[in-house]
């Protein structure tokens, strides 16, 4: 939508600022209008005026007005049979391009695809987020769609799956400790389970090379995973492939394993001889 | 009523979200007088909107008064729109496939205003990159994908695309020349090409690709920066293999009984 320059800018301090020092740069308005897009996660994809004037602390028809000129945007869309918003392509076009590009998952796309393929399974390359794993690419085989409903930007566990254990496996060992502490607070009720299973896939990990869970983090889900990198490269990042317990025999989960840790560490040589390209194309 | 929540407060909102639309492609750092040309707004209201942006986590400042980039908050927002778009799903494996088998690059497009912005794209193991990206910007009408988008309008949304385009400032006599020659190589091929028409050395050929009972308009391409690639290339075996590619992803969208939104 073009952009009028005739209204003046709505400014000033956020009403309520316990802050002595008010930032009187602070546009209140925008940060505002942000939160309302900010409600949508990929968890909660479909919202409506009230869910969202609930998420993101607003009146709501603070957040009709918004809603309203997001949809004219084209940020948010509309569906009128379940009257609920939810993010349109548009949001793309805030910088998504500029910053994705950044990304370590760059080249990593292909390995998943032919990983996806050829074991049917749902493969990821996975970082991690404080105390859960983030899926930051995901491919799925083109014969199975339904695997598992993990998108980029999803969360599950460190503690208990096989991508957390692969992760873990490549924390240095104080920070370790240090996580694993944070984890028993959190899984208090389970944590004799969970910490028994992480000792194991740490182990796994130093003996073959990736980390396997049956039934881990969720009941009927089976994955493998395999670290990239050296212990001590920062951040950790882990290659997984996994899937619904029954499509996934236990004898094809060592061939998958077998298959991440070879795939990971080309990965690994490629981004470094990538890093190496660039730097000699820099100086 | 607070004066925050009347129409100045959805003016402020969509000036700040001009701000980051500015960065477009660049994964580079922008100045504030970038930011002023990309939005047309004075330097005081730029400079307010980037530095709440910076404090909520979209940009970063390289140091006090220094240049802007984009932050990773950019990032949660555009995963969240892209988990909702179920046709990536299905499109992503086919596109990876048709990159895979020609080692070029593919993708998968929306219109944006006067943009088409990449849903999807897949690379070839050993592609030349375009250094293109999933919300990647590509203008519609110099683009083949653009072009086969335009083509698959209805004649209302096609006008109301042309009027958006006209007012961008384009010359709408060397548009229509484009689209006129795009229309006729997709009335008699079923797909369009691009010869250098938006960067110089960028092939492209294209697809319209129509979803959710003719309600959605996308388009596929399959591009590629390399010289001395013969045209004939395009026309016979990748503009062919992206018609198989479209035809796919519709049926299994229909078959699924997927919208373009995921449930």
């Amino acid at each position: 939508m073009p952009v009028s320059r005739q209204n003046d800018d709505t400014e000033g301090p956020a009403p309520g600022t316990k802050s002595e020092t008010v930032d009187r740069a602070f546009v209140v308005a925008l940060a505002k209008g942000l939160r309302v897009l900010e409600a949508f996660t990929v968890e909660r994809r479909w919202l409506s005026n009230a869910n969202i004037a609930e998420r993101a602390r607003l009146p709501k028809p603070t957040v009709t007005r918004f809603t309203k000129a997001l949809v004219a945007g084209g940020y948010l869309s509309f569906d009128s049979g379940r009257r609920q918003y939810c993010l349109g392509t548009g949001v793309l076009a805030l910088g998504y391009a500029g910053r994705v590009g950044n990304n370590v998952s760059e080249g990593v796309r292909p390995y998943l695809q032919r990983l996806a393929d050829d074991f049917g399974v749902h493969a990821a390359l996975v970082g991690r987020d404080k105390t859960n794993v983030i899926h930051l690419e995901v491919c799925r085989s083109a014969d199975r769609l339904t695997t598992l409903q993990l998108d980029i930007g999803s969360r599950i566990p460190l503690a208990g799956t096989a991508s957390g254990h692969a992760l873990l496996s490549r924390i240095p060992e104080q920070e370790r400790d240090y996580l694993l502490s944070y984890l028993a607070a959190r899984h208090e009720k389970h944590w004799e389970q969970l910490e028994a299973e992480i000792r194991a896939g740490l182990k796994q990990v130093e003996t073959v090379g990736y980390a396997s869970s049956v039934h881990g983090w969720q009941a009927g889900i089976t994955g493998v995973a395999a670290p990239g990198g050296a212990r001590e490269a920062a951040p950790a990042l882990a290659i997984s492939g996994g899937g619904p317990s029954h499509y996934l025999p236990a004898d094809r989960m060592p061939m998958i394993g077998e298959r991440l840790v070879a795939d990971a560490a080309r990965i690994v040589a490629e981004l470094a001889q990538k890093r190496a390209d660039r730097q000699r194309d820099e100086s | 009523m607070q004066k925050a929540d009347g129409q100045d407060s959805i003016v402020s909102l969509e000036r700040g979200l001009e701000v980051l639309r500015a960065f477009h492609n660049e994964s580079t750092a922008l100045g504030i007088h970038d930011l002023m040309r990309a939005t047309g707004l004075p330097k005081a209201t730029v400079a307010r909107l980037a530095h709440t942006l910076v404090t909520l986590g979209y940009l970063e400042q390289t140091h006090f008064q220094g240049r802007y980039h984009l932050a990773d908050r950019v990032i949660d927002i555009g995963n969240a729109a892209l988990a909702n778009i179920s046709i990536t799903r299905v499109a992503t494996p086919i596109l990876q496939e048709v990159a895979d088998r020609f080692n070029m690059s593919t993708a998968l497009g929306a219109a944006d205003r006067t943009d088409m912005v990449y849903l999807a794209y897949c690379r070839g193991k050993d592609t030349v990159t375009l250094r293109l990206q999933v919300g990647a910007l590509v203008p519609m009408h110099l683009t083949a994908m653009g072009r086969a988008h335009i083509w698959a309008l209805s004649p209302e949304a096609r006008a109301a695309c042309l009027e958006r385009i006209r007012r961008s400032g384009a010359d709408m006599g060397a548009v229509q020349a484009l689209l006129d020659e795009a229309f006729a190589e997709i009335d008699a091929t079923g797909f369009c090409m691009s010869r250098g028409d938006w960067r110089p050395d960028i092939y492209a050929v294209a697809v319209p690709l129509v979803i959710n009972d003719g309600q959605t308009v996308l388009a596929l391409n399959c591009g590629v920066s390399r010289h001395g690639l013969s045209a004939s290339t395009f026309r016979e075996e990748i503009g062919p293999a992206l018609l198989v590619a479209a035809r796919n992803i519709a049926n299994t969208m229909a078959d699924l009984k997927l919208k373009f939104f995921a449930a």
